[in-house]
């Protein structure tokens, strides 16, 4: 059996924007905020302007992710069908942020996986940790290029290029 | 471009459950639910592979080797491990034709 030539794919893991901290909203249902709301939109203009256009993304289903996701959807024109909300990345950990990864179908190119720390900050220093190893902030973002034939065989070894970014100008991601 | 396709009589689809055909380059599969038309790629989008032996359940295909379900009336991802859409076709039939939208 033959084994199927590297791609170069790409990987966008976001942290959700802002939220509110009303105690009487179950966290799950915690809304952005409205500088969460500016976050999220300054950021997913940030994608649009140098065309890191997202083939899918995956949300977590909490409602401050799903409208940071929606918010990137809006602004980069991705149809809503290509927006993914799964419960199970609420809080999801770092290992299984990566194997949520790995199930990806092979004709996405660019995935995009917004999600809550710590668990998003865990894949991405796993990842790459030559790119970050501090928590991202609130819509912070690190996007990479990678090399692999298919999305279950990412790690760190695909990692060739990386890009991060965040809304607050002078974030030090720890590298 | 933007034309209707013959990919098989009704006849046939009644006697095999199913009509597959390729169509602008991908494996269509036409299916019957509850006497409506279907037709979407025969393909999960998780594994990269064909359904093959998959049962449809309540519109929605399950795929036999991971379980990932699709809704059959718009292809959304309903569980994982699948996340991406499936590729949906408009159908219909004509004068006992099956024809896919291309």
């Amino acid at each position: 059996m033959t084994s199927k030539p590297d791609k170069t794919r790409r990987l966008t893991l976001i942290r959700h924007a802002n939220a509110e901290q009303d105690s009487d909203v179950r966290d799950f249902e915690r809304p952005l905020s409205r500088k969460g709301q500016g976050e999220a939109s300054d950021m997913a203009r940030r994608f649009q302007e140098r065309g890191l256009v997202p083939d899918l993304i995956l949300a977590s289903a909490a409602l401050r992710t799903r409208e940071t996701a929606e918010t990137f959807a809006k602004v980069l024109g991705v149809a809503t069908r290509l927006l993914q909300a799964d419960d199970s990345l609420y809080l999801a950990d770092g290992d299984h942020i990566i194997s949520t990864i790995r199930a990806v179908g092979p004709r996405i190119n660019h995935l995009m996986v917004i999600g809550h720390n710590p668990g998003i900050s865990a894949a991405a220093i796993s990842l790459a940790p030559e790119a970050i190893s501090a928590d991202l902030p609130t819509c912070g973002t690190l996007t990479m290029t990678v090399s692999c034939a298919t999305w279950n065989l990412i790690d760190r070894r695909c990692v060739r290029d990386t890009e991060r970014d965040s809304p607050r100008r002078f974030f030090d991601f720890g590298n | 471009m933007g034309g209707w396709v013959d990919v098989g009589g009704r006849a046939d689809l009644e006697s095999s459950s199913r009509l597959e055909a390729d169509v602008d380059g991908y494996r269509v599969r036409v299916v019957v639910v509850s006497g409506t038309l279907y037709a979407f790629e025969d393909r999960c989008t998780h594994d990269d592979s064909p359904f093959d032996d998959a049962t449809i359940e309540d519109c929605e295909i399950i795929c036999p080797r991971h379980g990932a379900r699709f809704s059959l009336r718009d292809g959304q991802a309903l569980s994982p491990p699948a996340y991406e859409p499936l590729r949906i076709f408009e159908v219909r039939e004509s004068a006992g034709r099956i024809e896919i939208r291309t």
